[in-house]
């Protein structure tokens, strides 16, 4: 058969389908990823010693706090695309896809609008320290937004027929592309109260 | 592995109370960043209040309380060379050369 084995049935071995197994352990590597410039930030920070600002002096803390619920909010739309799909509610789970696609969307906007102020202000990342790492690590993390929303769209419409033909693939495939997104928005979880609230 | 419609109703609730708990917590997280407390209780808290969402995503959403004994191993395998990989950098801070010293 040309048909990829392990789509749907687990394993014996590992216990899981394939693609499972494979989203965890490529979160483990995207956690070796952020963690290296979490590292970065304790290490740049304790070297200033008192000569680092408040991030609230710097960075607009609602609109932080803004960003961080509407990402929140995303991760819940994401699991209920996926629970709606269990239950074979096919339309249901479009309508909570387009929903998670649109909250990234507002995050990316919202993003956007906070880098352009900066950038108005002339304040880029060669500007300081801080705002080096403020830059990178808020940069990679919407790089990671940018490329779930590739992925989530795809679903959304061209990818959405395989429902049709093999339902339990596309619905192990919405599974894993949640776990995904779950993660982007536990980085900025911690993302959050390290650059805008310390 | 289709789910039922009753099981499905009391996922769902409980999805809908962790996005509650994580909307509280992010509230107190902003609230307490306003108090005048010294930074290295703002950043235990802070990394505190954190680490808790972080748990109600990964436990909850993720549904990491009942996953299969691999992912837990190349999860545990991971946090082992995360701190292990912290650790590094955290020693590095005090290997300075010799007459060295950090400058702000």
């Amino acid at each position: 058969m040309d048909t990829i084995p392990y789509t749907v049935e687990p394993r014996q071995d590992t216990g899981l389908y394939n693609a499972k197994f494979g989203i965890w352990l490529f979160l483990s590597s995207e956690v070796m990823l952020f963690g290296a410039l979490f590292s970065t930030y304790v290490l740049l920070r304790t070297g200033a010693g008192v000569h680092w600002p408040h991030g609230s002096s710097i960075l607009n803390v609602p609109i932080g706090a803004f960003n961080t619920v509407v990402l929140i909010t995303s991760s819940v739309t994401m699991v209920l695309s996926w629970v709606a799909l269990k239950v074979k509610d096919f339309g249901k789970s479009k309508i909570y896809l387009g929903l998670t696609i649109l909250l990234a969307l507002t995050f990316l906007v919202v993003k956007a609008f906070e880098y352009s102020a900066k950038f108005h202000h002339h304040m880029f990342p060669s500007t300081s320290t801080y705002l080096a790492i403020y830059f990178t690590l808020t940069g990679l993390h919407a790089l990671h937004i940018i490329g779930g929303i590739v992925v989530l769209a795809y679903f959304r419409f061209p990818g959405a027929k395989m429902w049709r033909s093999d339902p339990q693939r596309f619905t192990n495939r919405i599974e894993v592309v949640g776990l995904y997104w779950h993660f982007v928005d536990l980085v900025w979880i911690f993302l959050f109260p390290v650059l805008y609230l310390l | 592995m289709s789910v039922g419609t009753h099981d499905v109703r009391s996922e769902i609730k409980k999805y809908m109370a962790v996005f509650a708990g994580l909307l509280i917590l992010t509230v107190l997280t902003v609230t307490v960043s306003n108090l005048k407390i010294g930074i290295s209780l703002a950043i235990v808290i802070a990394l505190t209040i954190a680490a808790i969402k972080g748990a109600m995503v990964a436990c909850n959403f993720m549904h990491l309380t009942s996953e299969k004994k691999l992912v837990y191993f190349v999860l545990i395998m991971t946090a082992t060379f995360f701190l292990a990989m912290i650790l590094l950098f955290y020693f590095s801070y005090f290997d300075l050369p010799e007459g060295s010293k950090y400058v702000p």
